[in-house]
C-alpha cells in the first residue's frame, strides 16, 4: 500500500511538472512569436520611413539614370554613330571600330529583373598627339544612352615623325 | 530498525539497532521465546545468531579454479558436505603456497534441530537478513584481530564454547554442557590436539588460553560480513521488503525534485504569463502604405543608383595620362615609344620609351630614368613601380642595354595604381 501510495504520489508530482513545463513551452512560444511580429511590424515601418526619406533625396537621380538611358537598352546605333562623329570631331586619323554583341557583365549582377548588360568596342585610330584621345574619352563619357568607360587602352610612338597609334577597348553598360 | 538475536537451545536474547545505538531488548529461556519474538515488529529486519553444538565445519583443500567454475565446484562440494543439514555455506579461506597452490575453503552446517526450527517458524513473520553461528563469529574477530594459534574459550547464555583457531583457521570449535568443567575439558582438548596429531605435544602444553570476554551480539551487530546459512527462501522476504525499500526511496526522490520543479516552473509561469499579458495589450502596428508617390521597388532603384555611382568612378584613363604627361614634362629626355592602361584592378600603366639624344653617358641616361621612377612613386596614385628594363642595372634579373654603337637607352615600367583615388 506504502509503495503504491508513494508510485502514485511521484507520477502525480511528475504529471504536474510536466503540465507545467507544457505551460512554459507554451508561453515562451507565444511570447518570441508576439515580439517577432512586433519587431517584423517595426523593421517595416523603419523601411518604409527610410524608402520615403531616400526617395525624395534620390529621386531626381534615378530619374536621371532614366534620361541617360543606363536603365535601359542596348544603343548601338546610338553609339555607332557617336563614335564616327567624335572620332572625327576630335581629329582622330583611320578611325575604325568594331562593337562586340552584348553579353552579361561578369560576375552576373542583377537589379529586381533587370541584369548589367555590357556592349564592348574595340576601337583603333591615329592620333598626332594624346590629347586628341583625351579629347574624345572626354566626349565619350558624357554620351548616352548608358554608362561609358575605358577599359584598356595601349598607346605606339616609335617615331617622332610618325603619328601616334592607338588602340583601346571601350564599354557600354546598361540596366537591362 | 535491525533487530539482533541470539538463539541457543536454552535460551535467546534480543537487541535492537535505533539509529547507532545498540539497545539490549530483552533475555528469556526457549519457553519464554515465544511472547519475546512477538515483541519484534512483523516487518523488523532480524540478523540470527546461532550458537548450537550441532554445527559441522571442515576445511577442505580444493584445485584453484575462479569464476562459474568454482561456483560448479563449491555447489557440489556443498551438497555432498549438507546432506544431513538444511542450512550450509561455504567461504574461502586462504590459499596455499606450495605444491599444486590449492584454495582453502571452510564448509559449515546448521543440523536443523527441533529448538531451532520452533524459533525460526515464530521468526517467519519477519524480515531475516542473515543467520550465522557463534563459531564464524569468533573466527571473524579471531582473524579481524590477527591472534595466532590459540585455543579460545567464550561464555555466553547457550554456555561455553571451546575453539581452535590455528594460523588464522579454525580447526574446531565446541559448545560445552553447563555441567562440565571448563578446565577438565581445555585439558581434554589439549589431549585430543596431540592424539590427532593437530599439534606437537610442545605445542599443545604451550598452547595459549584466551578469553573472549565481548557481548556476542554486540561484536555481531558490528560485523555484517559474516558467512550467512540462511537459505534463499528465508531471505525471499528480507529482499523483497530492501527492493520495496528501494523503491520507496528512489519515489521520493523523484517526489522531491519533482516537487521543486514545480514549483520552479509554476513561477517562471507565472512571470511568462505576467510577460504575456503586457505584450498581448500592445497593439501590432498596421503596414503603413506607401508614402505618396514613392514607387513600391525604391530598393531596386536605390540599387540602380549605387550601381551607377559605382561605375562612373571606375578609373578614367584621361585623369592617370594628364598627371603623367605632368611629371614627363620634367623629364624632357625621356621619349615614350609606347603606353597602356589597363583599368582592371584599380587600373595599372606599363610605358616603355628611351632617353633621347642619348649623350652616350648611360649613368646619365640611368640616373634620368630612376628620377622619372622616383617622381612617379611620389604620387599618391601610384602604388607600386618595377622596372622591367632600364639604360643600366646591376640586377641580373633585368635586361641591360649597352654597347659602343647604342644611340638610345631604353625602359619599360609597370606601374601599380590604387584604385578610388
Amino acid at each position: 500500500m506504502k509503495v503504491l501510495l508513494t508510485l502514485i504520489m511521484a507520477i502525480a508530482v511528475c504529471a504536474s511538472a510536466g503540465w507545467q513545463w507544457y505551460q512554459q513551452t507554451h508561453w515562451q512560444l507565444a511570447i518570441v512569436a508576439k515580439q517577432a511580429q512586433l519587431r517584423v511590424a517595426q523593421q517595416q515601418q523603419i523601411q518604409r520611413q527610410a524608402d520615403a526619406h531616400w526617395w525624395a533625396q534620390h529621386h531626381a537621380d534615378y530619374q536621371q539614370l532614366l534620361d541617360t538611358g543606363f536603365v535601359g537598352t542596348d544603343a548601338r546605333v546610338s553609339w555607332y554613330q557617336q563614335l564616327n562623329k567624335l572620332a572625327m570631331h576630335a581629329g582622330v586619323r583611320h578611325a575604325e571600330f568594331e562593337i562586340a554583341a552584348q553579353s552579361v557583365h561578369q560576375p552576373a549582377l542583377h537589379i529586381g529583373n533587370r541584369s548589367l548588360m555590357d556592349t564592348s568596342v574595340q576601337w583603333r585610330g591615329d592620333v598626332v598627339h594624346e590629347g586628341v584621345l583625351v579629347e574624345l574619352l572626354n566626349q565619350l563619357v558624357t554620351t548616352k544612352p548608358g554608362i561609358f568607360n575605358v577599359r584598356q587602352c595601349d598607346l605606339n610612338h616609335t617615331n617622332d615623325s610618325a603619328l601616334i597609334s592607338v588602340g583601346c577597348e571601350f564599354v557600354w553598360q546598361v540596366l537591362q | 530498525m535491525t533487530w539482533f538475536i541470539y538463539l541457543s537451545a536454552h535460551s535467546v536474547r534480543v537487541m535492537c539497532r535505533l539509529g547507532k545505538r545498540l539497545i539490549s531488548v530483552a533475555e528469556a529461556d526457549a519457553a519464554a521465546s515465544a511472547a519475546l519474538f512477538a515483541q519484534i515488529p512483523s516487518t523488523a529486519t532480524i540478523r540470527i545468531l546461532v550458537d548450537s553444538a550441532e554445527d559441522v565445519y571442515q576445511t577442505i583443500c580444493l584445485p584453484h579454479v575462479t569464476g562459474r567454475a568454482r561456483q560448479h565446484m563449491l555447489a557440489r562440494h556443498l551438497q555432498t558436505f549438507a546432506i544431513n543439514h538444511a542450512y550450509a555455506a561455504v567461504s574461502w579461506q586462504v590459499r596455499l603456497t606450495e605444491g599444486r597452490r590449492d584454495d582453502v575453503y571452510l564448509f559449515a552446517a546448521i543440523q536443523a534441530s527441533d529448538w531451532l526450527q520452533t524459533y525460526l517458524q515464530h521468526l517467519q513473520r519477519t524480515h531475516l537478513a542473515a543467520m550465522t553461528t557463534v563459531a564464524m563469529l569468533v573466527q571473524r574477530e579471531v582473524a579481524l584481530n590477527k591472534h595466532a594459534t590459540a585455543l579460545w574459550v567464550t561464555q555466553s547464555v547457550g554456555g561455553v564454547r571451546l575453539t581452535l583457531v590455528a594460523r588464522g583457521q579454525m580447526l574446531f570449535t565446541r559448545l560445552l554442557n553447563n555441567n562440565l568443567v571448563v578446565a577438565d575439558e581445555i585439558s581434554k582438548t589439549r589431549q585430543y590436539l596431540v592424539n590427532h596429531q593437530l599439534l606437537s605435544a610442545s605445542e599443545s602444553e604451550s598452547l595459549p588460553i584466551q578469553s573472549y570476554n565481548e557481548d556476542m551480539l554486540t561484536a555481531f551487530a558490528r560485523d555484517s560480513q559474516l558467512l550467512n546459512f540462511a537459505t534463499p527462501v528465508m531471505l525471499q522476504a528480507y529482499k523483497r521488503a530492501r527492493g520495496q525499500q528501494i523503491f520507496v526511496t528512489a519515489m521520493r526522490v523523484v517526489i522531491i525534485f519533482g516537487l521543486s520543479a514545480t514549483i520552479y516552473l509554476y513561477q517562471q509561469n507565472q512571470q511568462l504569463a505576467a510577460q504575456w499579458q503586457g505584450l498581448a495589450s500592445v497593439p501590432v502596428p498596421a503596414i503603413m502604405p506607401a508614402a505618396t508617390g514613392v514607387p513600391a521597388r525604391v530598393n531596386e532603384m536605390q540599387a540602380s543608383v549605387a550601381l551607377a555611382q559605382e561605375l562612373r568612378h571606375a578609373p578614367d584613363p584621361v585623369v592617370d595620362l594628364a598627371w603623367l604627361s605632368t611629371i614627363l614634362t620634367h623629364y624632357p629626355s625621356l621619349q615614350i615609344t609606347h603606353l597602356t592602361w589597363r583599368a582592371a584592378t584599380g587600373g595599372s600603366l606599363v610605358i616603355g620609351g628611351e632617353v633621347r639624344p642619348f649623350t652616350g653617358s648611360d649613368v646619365v641616361a640611368h640616373t634620368e630614368v630612376e628620377a622619372f621612377i622616383t617622381a612617379l612613386r611620389n604620387r599618391a596614385r601610384v602604388s607600386a613601380v618595377q622596372a622591367f628594363a632600364l639604360p643600366m642595372n646591376s640586377n641580373p634579373q633585368l635586361v641591360m642595354h649597352g654597347g659602343a654603337t647604342q644611340s638610345a637607352a631604353k625602359f619599360e615600367l609597370q606601374v601599380s595604381l590604387r584604385g578610388g583615388i
